[in-house]
């Protein structure tokens, strides 16, 4: 199987990875900083 | 070291590293009139958001190693170090920010700890590993902002063609940083940090868009890269890679040299080591509250892929493109003209521009990227050197001498601590070797996890600190990897041949893979074993301050 030209399943793996990280921190980022007060300072 | 081209337009560079150098100084007399007392000049809390947060943990993470360093190594060992922006991503951002980041920042705000060996030394209320972790920082910390300032500078004496100006740059780059940290503190730092990264965005793009645009598309450039291979038959010789290479578009062979180095090395070392910079730590300690941490998590993702990812991207394809120009591969044609790896990418940037429309802008551009690289990283370390000596250590001596165990506040004094070790950096420059940024980096981010990871977790995660099972976890992190990088490391052992002195042979195990086996791979399991045997044996050790504190988590 070859993806853009990548064959090597490691080397997928990793861009695969990187590209899900960046859409998990996005997706926590959008959800969890809209209505998130956990720990704020009231809680300090 | 010769000059690679007089390719580039110097007055340009010169006008806008000039504009550059102004907006710098701005920002740092920003600093300087929001900083009022020693607390904002450490932390700066309640004065930067989410975005400010995420630029400047990630221009602080990524130095010009990251981009001409560990780019350059990509350009010889291949895609596969994409795994290393997996782990600058995953544990470097996500779980940085989400496992270590909320905690931090909160146990912070509660123990009122200002800094890394602060946070440590109050959570275990221990001074000796306060002491310990300043020590470590102070010693360590000046050889990698020296190494980073060093590569930053001998790139751009070579690229511009300025190397009869090396001192000058090295002098002037020193000053500016030195002047807007000493008087801007963590503020200018962290607004300069955002205006860098910003650069370094911009930079990275271009460069990869230009790229693929050369090759014809992502596809055909990967796949010129696979027939470039096929092409050498499996012939690995003047590559600049051990035996286990399998071409620039697939991972090396399981457990070969090649695989060791990879993997143990800049894979992993370098992952793993980012979670206890003192440095970083500082950023989220920072943070007004938990939801600004949780916001910055998506500009900082998007911002370390750009940049890590265009670097380790292009790196590879490098290969392809000097191969058309010149019939070399990048490694060889690099060789060719008597630089290391560390200048492929830069040649790559010169060659690639010199043809395009704007060509002088760009490479103008990327060199200013470089120079944003070098000072965001350096500008966080002296930050970081400067209140280890004049807030930690201070207080630690202060409390010792009056007998009253407090935080004793002195701006003055962080800011002679930051001149004095400026200097002293200055100087590791000249008597530092060559070629040494990705093994300094890999080493202080190295020696520092294995060190101070568990009990950084354990401080975090604990309801009781078990101060003992920390110092001994500590200590055995810290001598077995002392140990490991003296005497069994090849690469590691070059900087103190004490082996050498000892035994007439570099390493005890030359020719093994033992040797390409990175320090950190045995020190932290070592150190994590060390903590878990002595919490099980000693099930609770009462923690005087957090009794003290209430503190629960």
């Amino acid at each position: 199987m070859s993806i853009l030209g990548l064959t090597d399943p490691w080397v997928i793996g990793a861009y695969v990875g990187c590209i899900l990280t960046v859409v998990f921190c996005v997706a926590y980022s959008i959800l969890k900083g809209k209505d998130s007060d956990e720990g704020d300072e009231a809680n300090d | 070291m010769k000059p690679m081209t007089d390719g580039v337009d110097l007055t340009l560079f010169g006008v806008m590293t000039a504009v550059f150098i102004v907006v710098t100084l701005l920002l740092g007399w920003y600093g300087y009139k929001n900083t009022s007392d020693n607390q904002e000049f450490l932390l700066g809390r309640n004065k930067t958001g989410p975005l400010i947060i995420a630029l400047s943990y990630g221009a602080t993470f990524l130095s010009a190693s990251a981009v001409i360093g560990f780019g350059g190594q990509t350009a010889v060992h291949g895609m596969s170090l994409m795994w290393l922006c997996f782990l600058n991503l995953f544990a470097g951002l996500a779980v940085a920010f989400l496992i270590f980041g909320k905690r931090t920042r909160r146990l912070g705000s509660k123990l009122g700890a200002a800094t890394f060996a602060d946070l440590l030394g109050k959570a275990y209320n221990s001074t000796s590993i306060r002491t310990f972790t300043v020590i470590l920082i102070l010693v360590m910390m000046p050889i990698y902002t020296a190494a980073v300032l060093k590569g930053g500078v001998n790139s751009l004496a070579v690229i511009t063609g300025l190397t009869d100006y090396y001192n000058y740059i090295l002098i002037g780059l020193s000053l500016v940083v030195a002047v807007y940290v000493v008087y801007g503190g963590i503020i200018a730092v962290m607004y300069n940090d955002a205006l860098q990264a910003g650069i370094m965005f911009i930079g990275m793009l271009v460069i990869l868009l230009v790229t693929w645009s050369y090759t014809g598309g992502i596809t055909a450039g990967n796949e010129a890269m696979v027939d470039l291979w096929s092409q050498r038959m499996g012939d690995i010789g003047g590559l600049g890679v051990a035996p286990g290479f399998e071409g620039w578009t697939n991972s090396p062979s399981f457990g070969t040299t090649e695989w060791m180095t990879v993997v143990t090395t800049f894979i992993m070392g370098v992952g793993i080591g980012a979670l206890t910079q003192p440095q970083l730590v500082v950023r989220y300690m920072s943070a007004k509250n938990d939801k600004d941490l949780n916001k910055s998590l998506m500009i900082g993702s998007i911002f370390i892929l750009l940049v890590v990812g265009a670097a380790y991207t292009v790196g590879p394809l490098t290969n392809v493109y000097f191969f058309d120009q010149h019939g070399m591969l990048s490694f060889e044609y690099l060789s060719s003209m008597g630089l290391g790896t560390d200048f492929i990418i830069p040649q790559y940037i010169l060659e690639v521009f010199s043809g395009i429309t704007f060509g002088d802008v760009f490479v103008c551009l990327f060199l200013l990227s470089l120079i944003c690289a070098s000072i965001s990283t350096i500008s966080a370390l002296m930050h970081t050197i400067g209140v280890a000596g004049g807030y930690d250590l201070y207080s630690v001596f202060k409390s010792k001498k009056t007998g009253v165990s407090k935080d004793y506040q002195s701006i003055k004094l962080n800011r002679l601590f930051i001149v004095i070790f400026m200097i002293l950096v200055v100087v590791y420059c000249y008597v530092m070797p060559k070629d040494i940024i990705a093994k300094a980096t890999s080493v202080f981010m190295g020696v520092t996890a294995a060190a101070l990871l568990p009990a950084y977790f354990h401080c975090l995660y604990s309801k009781n600190p078990n101060k003992t099972a920390a110092i001994a976890s500590i200590g055995v992190g810290t001598a077995s990897y002392m140990l490991w990088a003296l005497f069994m490391n090849a690469g590691t052992s070059v900087f103190l041949p004490i082996c050498k002195l000892l035994t007439g042979s570099s390493v005890l195990m030359p020719g093994s893979v033992l040797a390409y086996t990175d320090p950190l791979i045995i020190s932290l399991p070592l150190s994590i074993l060390t903590m878990v045997i002595i919490l099980l044996v000693q099930k609770k050790e009462p923690n005087m301050r957090n009794e003290e504190l209430g503190c629960k988590e």
